[in-house]
Parts: C-alpha cells; sequence; structure tokens
C-alpha cells in the first residue's frame, strides 16, 4: 500500500529531527507552567500578569508558557506537577487550596509533596453581611452564633479558603457554630447575601471593594493589619479574634527539583513582582507585593498549614447520596426498558425504523476496525509522547483516509493521484495548521 | 441608562471600534465553530492584549467575541454533527437531519436567523429591564434553582422519541454519568474507582464530541459509500430565509428568546440550559412533536434562539449589579477592574460610556455576526460537500485536538472516543441520545443547588414548599410530568405512529 509507505516516510523524517539536548544551562526550552484552573480565573489572571512581565522584561531567557489543568478543585493539575520529571521544566502555580484540599478531602497530599519556590502576592478576606444586617461588629456576630449555634447561615466555597476562614472564627469563639452552605465563588456569594439566602460570608478584599457599593458591609479584616483601601475596617485581631485569611498565590516545582534552578525561578519571579506594571495591576487587584521565599517562605507555609489543621471541617448536614439515588433510578428505568422490549418482542410488534444493518457489509466492518485501531494507535503515541504532534497527525489522516479510499481506487471509482493529492494536503492542512493555531495562537500545550 | 447616547454612538460607528467589533465577531465565530475551543477560553487569552487599549476599546473587542463565539456552533453542529460549543448540542439533533436530507442551507439559515431574532430580543431586555430583571433574580436561592431544574428534567419524558421508558432510561444513564467525580456539594470525590484521572469526573464536551462526532463518523464508515459526502446538497447552496419563516416561527422565536434570557439571568446556569429548556418547550408546543430529533425547523429555532439570547440575559445582572451570570462575564467583570471602571449598581451613574458601550456593541455584534455569516453559509456548506475519506480524518482530528484542548489532557481524549462508541451503540438500539445530553448536562446543577439548600436549612425540604417561588415552579414540574404520562398512556398510538394518522 503506498499510503503505509507515505506515512512511514513522513513520519521518519520529521520524527527524527527532534534531538534533545543535554547541557546544564537553565533554561534551554519554555517552561511550562500548570496553572490548575480555567482560563480567565483569579489564578490564571494572577498567573498572567507575571508571565507578561517575566516576558516583556525579559528576565528569563526562554518563554514561561501558561498550560490551564481546570479540575477538581485544582487537584488534577497537582497531580500532574507532582508526577512530572523534575528537571524545572514543570511548574505549578497554586494558592492556600493546596494546603487547604488534603484537610477537607479531597486530595491526600499537601505541600510536602511540592518544592516551594515562592509566595507572591497576598490577598486578604474580609468577612461580610448584607448593609442592613443587625450585626455591626465581628463580637456581635460571633456573640450570635454561640447563643445560638447552627442558625447563621454562612455562605462558602466547602473546601476552600472562604470555608475556613469561618471555620477559624468559629473556632475562636467557644460554643458558636456557622451553618455552612454550598454557594461556590465571590459573585454567587454576593448574590446569596443580597437575596437574603445567606446570613454571612466571606470575600477577598478585590470582591468586596467591587460589591460594596451593592449593598454589603465588611465586619472584619481578616489580615494583620489594616488595608490601606478601607482605612476604616478594623481586622479581626484588633476586635479580638485572632484570625488571619490571606490567599497568597505558591509557586511550586516536583519533589527533586534541582536548588539553583529552584533560584533562577525564584529571582525571576522576585523580578517580576518589582515592575511597575505587575505593581500597578495587582494595586488594582487589592493583593499585596509580597514575596516570600527560602526560609522566610518555609516559615509562612508551616504557620498557615497549623491555622488550617487547627480547625478540619466537621461534617455538614447529612446529605442524601445523590449517586446512589442515581444508581437507583438508573436500575429502574433499566428494567422497565427491558421489560418493555421483552413484551414488545413476545406481541410480535414489528421493529420499528428499518434497520439501516442491511447495507453494513463485512467490508465495511473491516474498514471500521481498522480505523478503530489506528485511532487507539494513535492516541496512544500521543498520550505517551512517542512521536511529536506533526508528524504522528499526519502519518494518521493519512492513514485512515487510505483506508477508507482504497477499495474505491481498487475499484476504480476515484482517481488514484487525485485521492492522493487530496490526502496529502488534508494531513498538512490539519497537522502543521492546526499545530501552529493550537500552540501558537492559542497557546494549547499539544503533545 | 442612556443619559449621553451620542457620545457613545459616535464612538461606537466610529472606524476602530468598528474593526474591533469585526475582529471580535470572526475570531468568536470561527472559535465556536470549532469544538474545544470556547469563547471563555478566546476572551480569557485576549484579556492580557487590551491591558494598553482605551478601556472602552477593549470591551467592544471583548464582546462582539462573547457573542460571535455563541452564534459559531451551529456550523459544526448543522453540517458535520460535532456541537462546536456545548450550547449548540440541541442544534445537531435537528439541523443534522436536515443538511442530511439536503436542506444544508435551510438549516443554517434559519439558526442564523434564530441567532440573530434571539439575540436582538435578549438586547431589548437588555435595554429596557435591566434593573428589575437583575433584581428579580436574586430572589432565586438554592431551593428556586432545584425546582427549577427539576421542571427541566421533566422535559425529558417529553424529548425522549418514540418510547417512554428508553426515553427515561437514557435520561437516568445520563444522571448517572455525571456522578463520578468531585461531588458538586462537597467536592470530595466519588465513584472513581482509584482513578485519579476521573477525579474530575466526565467533561461535558469529550462527551458531546463522542455522542455525536464520532458516532457519526463510526455510522458512516459502516454505511459505506465514502466516495460520497456527508451532507447531500440539492438545494442547500440557496440561503433560504423567507420573511415568511418569521411569521411560521414567530411563536417558537419570541417564547425560546424569552426563555434563554431569563436562564441567562440566573448565575451558573448559562446557554447550554437554555437552549435544552427552549428546545423542549419547542417540542411541548410544537404540533408536530414526532419531527424533533429528525429535521425540525422548529428545533433549529428554539435551540439557536435560546442559546444567543441567553448572551444579553447573562449581561443583565453584569451591567445592572456587577454580577456576572456566566463564565464569560466574570472574564468581562475582571477586564472591568482591570481597566479602573468599578462594576456595580453605580456603574451607570460613574461610567455611562462603559454600559452604552456594552449594550451599543452587542447589537453591533448581533449585526455583524449575522452578516458574517450569512455571507459564508455558500462556502460552509460546500465544505460539507468534501467525500467522506477528506471528512473523516479531518472530523477525527479535530475531535482529538479538540478533547485534548479543553483542559490539556490526553484522558478526555479516551472519554470523547468511549461515549463514541456508546452513541453508536445507542442509536443501534433505538435509545435515544437527547435525553442522556439533558440529564448529563441539568444533573450536577440540580445536585448542587438542592445540597445548598439543605445546607442552608439544616436538613429541611420544607421550605422548597413553603416559598412561593419553589412551590410554583414544583407544582409546574408535577403537573408536566403528570400530563405528559397521561397524553403517553392515553394517546400512546398517536404519537407512536404519527405518520399513519396524520
Amino acid at each position: 500500500m503506498p499510503w503505509l509507505g507515505c506515512s512511514l516516510l513522513l513520519l521518519l523524517v520529521i520524527g527524527c529531527t527532534d534531538g534533545e539536548q543535554h547541557d546544564d544551562a537553565y533554561p534551554r526550552r519554555p517552561i511550562k507552567l500548570i496553572v490548575p484552573f480555567a482560563a480567565g480565573g483569579g489564578s490564571d489572571t494572577f498567573g498572567r500578569v507575571i508571565q507578561n512581565a517575566i516576558e516583556t522584561h525579559r528576565l528569563l531567557p526562554e518563554r514561561l508558557v501558561i498550560i490551564n489543568v481546570p479540575g477538581a478543585g485544582g487537584t488534577i493539575g497537582s497531580r500532574r506537577v507532582k508526577h512530572a520529571r523534575p528537571d524545572g521544566y514543570t511548574l505549578l502555580l497554586l494558592h492556600e487550596g493546596i494546603l487547604t484540599a488534603r484537610h477537607s478531602g479531597s486530595a491526600a497530599y499537601g505541600a510536602e509533596a511540592f518544592v516551594p519556590i515562592a509566595g507572591t502576592g497576598n490577598a486578604t478576606q474580609v468577612v461580610a453581611v448584607r448593609d442592613d444586617s443587625t450585626y455591626s461588629d465581628l463580637p456581635s456576630l460571633m456573640r450570635e452564633a454561640s447563643r445560638n449555634p447552627d442558625s447563621i447561615v454562612f455562605s462558602a466555597n466547602i473546601g476552600a479558603p472562604s470555608h475556613f476562614a469561618g471555620l477559624m472564627l468559629q473556632a475562636k469563639q467557644p460554643g458558636s457554630k456557622f451553618r455552612y452552605t454550598q454557594t461556590g465563588g465571590g459573585a454567587k456569594r454576593f448574590a446569596a447575601l443580597q437575596g437574603g439566602h445567606a446570613d454571612v460570608s466571606s470575600f477577598s478584599i478585590a470582591e468586596y471593594v467591587q460589591f460594596k457599593l451593592s449593598g454589603i458591609r465588611a465586619l472584619a479584616l481578616l489580615g494583620p493589619e489594616r488595608h490601606p483601601d478601607l482605612p476604616d475596617l478594623g481586622t479581626a485581631i484588633e476586635q479580638g479574634f485572632d484570625v488571619e485569611s490571606q490567599n497568597m498565590q505558591f509557586w511550586w516545582a516536583p519533589l527533586g527539583t534541582p536548588p539553583d534552578r529552584v533560584e533562577t525561578i525564584a529571582d525571576a519571579l522576585a523580578a517580576a513582582m518589582q515592575t511597575d506594571e505587575v505593581r500597578q495591576t495587582l494595586a488594582e487587584m487589592k493583593i499585596t507585593d509580597t514575596v516570600l521565599r527560602g526560609a522566610a517562605l518555609e516559615a509562612e507555609l508551616q504557620r498557615r498549614e497549623r491555622r488550617i489543621a487547627e480547625v478540619a471541617p466537621s461534617a455538614a448536614v447529612e446529605l442524601p447520596d445523590f449517586a446512589m439515588i442515581a444508581l437507583g433510578c438508573l436500575a429502574l428505568t433499566a428494567v422497565a426498558a427491558f421489560i418493555r422490549a421483552v413484551r414488545r418482542r413476545s406481541s410480535g410488534v414489528p421493529r420499528p425504523a428499518a434497520d439501516r444493518t442491511e447495507r453494513e457489509t463485512s467490508a465495511h466492518t473491516g474498514q471500521l476496525a481498522a480505523i478503530g485501531c489506528t485511532t487507539v494507535c494513535y492516541v496512544i503515541t500521543l498520550q505517551f509522547q512517542l512521536v511529536r504532534f506533526v508528524p504522528i497527525t499526519a502519518a494518521y489522516a493519512l492513514l485512515i483516509g487510505g483506508i477508507l479510499v482504497w477499495p474505491l481506487i481498487q475499484s476504480r471509482r476515484i482517481n488514484a493521484t487525485k485521492a492522493t493529492v487530496a490526502l496529502l494536503i488534508v494531513s498538512v492542512l490539519m497537522s502543521v495548521v492546526m499545530h501552529y493555531l493550537f500552540t501558537e495562537v492559542l497557546v494549547v500545550d499539544l503533545p | 441608562m442612556f443619559t449621553e447616547p451620542a457620545v457613545a454612538i459616535e464612538f461606537l460607528l466610529s472606524p476602530t471600534s468598528l474593526l474591533m467589533a469585526a475582529i471580535g465577531s470572526l475570531l468568536g465565530i470561527f472559535v465556536g465553530a470549532i469544538p474545544g475551543l470556547t469563547g471563555a477560553m478566546l476572551i480569557a487569552l485576549t484579556l492580557p492584549l487590551t491591558y494598553s487599549m482605551p478601556s472602552e476599546l477593549a470591551l467592544v473587542l471583548l464582546v462582539s467575541m462573547y457573542v460571535g463565539s455563541v452564534s459559531g456552533g451551529l456550523v459544526t453542529a448543522t453540517l458535520l454533527r460535532i456541537p462546536g460549543t456545548p450550547a449548540s448540542m440541541m442544534t445537531t439533533l435537528d439541523g443534522y437531519p436536515m443538511a442530511q436530507r439536503g436542506q444544508a442551507g435551510r438549516a443554517l439559515a434559519l439558526g442564523i436567523g434564530g441567532t440573530f431574532i434571539g439575540g436582538m430580543i435578549s438586547w431589548g431586555f437588555l435595554v429596557c429591564l435591566a434593573q428589575p430583571m437583575a433584581a428579580w433574580s436574586l430572589t432565586f436561592g438554592p431551593f428556586e434553582f432545584f425546582a427549577l431544574v427539576m421542571v427541566a428534567m421533566v422535559l425529558i419524558a417529553t424529548v425522549g422519541g418514540k418510547s417512554l421508558s428508553l426515553g427515561l432510561f437514557s435520561g437516568a444513564l445520563g444522571v448517572m454519568i455525571a456522578m463520578p467525580g468531585s461531588s458538586p456539594a462537597t467536592g470530595i470525590a466519588r465513584f472513581t474507582f482509584g482513578i485519579h484521572e476521573m477525579d474530575d469526573g466526565f467533561k461535558l464536551l469529550p462527551v458531546l464530541i463522542g455522542l455525536f462526532a464520532v458516532n457519526q463518523v463510526i455510522r458512516q464508515v459502516l454505511q459505506g459509500d465514502v466516495g460520497g459526502s456527508a451532507a447531500e446538497v440539492n438545494d442547500g447552496d440557496k440561503l433560504d430565509f423567507r420573511l415568511r419563516d418569521v411569521a411560521t416561527h414567530g411563536v417558537n422565536l419570541v417564547r425560546s428568546a424569552l426563555i434563554g434570557t431569563w436562564i441567562g439571568i440566573l448565575p451558573g446556569i448559562g446557554a447550554n440550559v437554555g437552549s435544552v429548556i427552549a428546545y423542549s418547550a419547542a417540542k411541548r408546543a410544537s404540533k408536530t412533536p414526532e419531527r424533533f430529533g429528525n429535521g425540525s425547523e422548529e428545533g433549529v429555532v428554539a435551540s439557536e434562539t435560546a442559546n444567543n439570547a441567553t448572551v444579553g440575559g447573562a449581561l443583565i445582572p453584569l451591567v445592572a449589579m456587577g454580577i456576572p451570570g456566566s463564565v464569560i462575564d466574570a472574564i468581562l467583570l475582571g477586564a472591568l477592574v482591570i481597566h479602573g471602571l468599578k462594576p456595580g449598581p453605580m456603574l451607570v451613574q460613574s461610567d455611562p460610556l462603559a454600559v452604552q458601550t456594552i449594550v451599543g456593541t452587542m447589537l453591533i455584534a448581533n449585526l455583524l455576526t449575522l452578516l458574517f455569516l450569512l455571507a459564508s453559509v455558500r462556502i460552509m456548506v460546500r465544505a460539507a460537500r468534501v467525500p467522506l475519506f477528506v471528512l473523516v480524518p479531518v472530523v477525527m482530528i479535530f475531535c482529538v485536538i479538540g478533547s485534548y484542548a479543553l483542559a490539556n489532557r490526553m484522558f478526555d481524549v479516551w472519554v470523547m472516543l468511549a461515549f463514541g462508541v456508546i452513541g453508536y451503540l445507542m442509536e443501534r438500539f433505538h435509545i435515544p441520545i437527547a435525553p442522556l445530553v439533558i440529564g448529563f448536562v441539568l444533573a450536577p446543577i440540580g445536585e448542587e443547588h438542592l445540597a445548598a439548600g439543605l445546607m442552608q436549612s439544616g436538613g429541611s425540604l420544607m421550605p422548597m414548599f413553603t416559598q412561593p417561588i419553589s412551590l410554583g415552579l414544583s407544582l409546574v414540574a408535577l403537573g408536566l410530568l403528570a400530563w405528559t404520562l397521561w397524553r403517553r398512556f392515553n394517546d400512546g398510538k398517536a404519537i407512536v405512529l404519527p405518520d399513519e394518522s396524520s
């Protein structure tokens, strides 16, 4: 088959040009930064601000490429970095969620599974209520929470810092307990307060400043000192509750990454944080321009870990097991469908719709099997990155196109040259152009 | 809202901002048509490029991308049975059968017309009723949301096709497929069988691409005839949208646009659910419900009108109260902040030009999207005429890259392939796919809100029946269910064998 030859040749020619260079200089190729949240979120925006500064000021000789690996509260992305080769070319940007994930039960590992590079920026949280709420300050809220435990509804993103802010507060007032409800991100929590579906919640300063005019009022700032943008808002510590909740963006490398490479990245990050545009953007986002590294970073991580570990979340209301209910429904409907099928067959009702099966000859089944196998091989090759994207994709397009068109060429229904040219165009277009579009224009990390 | 409209109009009609709107809509359409690339992705990646632009110009670019990206999905959905964005999944159900019958041009024209009218009606709401509607939407708490999801879930029973039991089975299967991964209420993983890649469950896009596109590839290969093309085009080149259609589909257009706008306003429920509900409502109201799923014009119109109407709807809480109604709106909100504007109820007073720019751009982007789509219909239909042996590699590579690009992982590619086989087997055994998709989309939303409601009430279901809105919606759900079952059992023959009775 000329197709096989053609595609193998393509594979060889393009596949062999990629020689790995081994050298001590770092970095020699673009560094991948895994952001374990979707594009457009807070962490992603922060990462892109820093990335922008590193590129415009050439703080690293190579590019820093942001790759979004969202899912499961950041654990899909963090797990990928945990298992990545510790060569300094795969990094992780993950905030305090890395500390809370283990205590809320969504991951079995925490900060100890990574080498911390740096902690940058600090977004302080505030505790806020609706404008017309009867609570005037933090003590009045906490008094009510201990007088009538489990009656004040605290809107949170369960397992995330907003939840832990409430848990830390109630730990400081004996006998108090909030009733937590799952709401989600800042905008949804604000809507829940406004609609009267919750009594209190916590927000980052940026969110609070944004929503303040729409009718919420902060009771306390959960930071060590007052914030210049909110000079009248007392901290929780001032009001007698030793609680701090500040979300810091931490940069991580896999365990075993050489210390000098960690230093190189930390230097670049520290320099990026000092640039004018980063400072200006962070000021607008109400994030401080703190940079922690080395011993100070270790100490801060331990301090935060302690604060969070103290208040392991208690189980909320006993929720029905939705998954089991779904399984039950599925079983029930499956039985119903089965009974109906049996009854139909026995009552001799003709099967609906003329079956297309008659046209499905064995030749076509063979083609389908060949295409299926090729596709599985293609995906496996991509998964284990045996060959680079462009050659394998071109080969794949040629192969399955060839499988489909081969019988037609044999029966002389299609001109062989014409088909070859068409398939070559398609394979080149789909491999090279798609590769360019996705990696260069849209910054997707194709294998 | 329009105290000084002259300034805004002058700005919006300047060549620079028109150019921005054109670039934005074109890129949006393009990204919307390619599976795996979403409008949210495009806008998030563009945002850093706008840092140096004046804020109004940045808004023009971003909002027109938003409008374009919701509209582009209908092209691939109709011609290739690949929903370019999840919001177009209901369009594949009827658009593709129409294209197969040789009415590709007609299906596209109806979709484009619906897109435009849906956008314009929701724009009208954005201009006139932003303030009161946003305020009312706040009264929706967890139980109200759950009741709303229940209303939509009941519709599974109606879109199920010929057999009620198979439809319900398919719906339950969809709900079950949504279960693995992190629980939407507590974040704890379940049904992952120890496989960490499963911690986030099955994502919507790989499942949809598999169920529709890969399934289609399998069927076409088995049917042979690879020298032929996917869509047999007879009168397909003709752009077949007549003024008469506005009259024929008038009620459907208005109803779908209203549903879309309203779903758009509610935070966290996006264009997907809007088109699902509008589609089901159109089927219920239709005189020929049996044609839904086999190339019904009404289905295409309902789906595309509603998903575009959610754009205007979702902008309402953003403009009026600074609350983003969708992921893309959240990014737009971020853009406002980065450009030094203060979103919230005071935005209209503090920076009327920004509000007028958003509102005006939506109008311009809708017009431009209409123009671009109409101008390219002919080329797009031709593209669907390429022989199968060329089309199959293209579609398969799109499916693979698209699934991968969503979250940069191969797991989604395997999920996509597996659901291709599942979709093929389901159709082989005459199990309808639409209920599965609806169950899969709605289950996590329903679960999240029911759990939130129970956590808020301390485990009691009572608020569901003591609060007027949730009580009303629950009654609607019950009523719809009872009516559907009654009709199924009393009137069954007329539905099962429509061709003979008519």
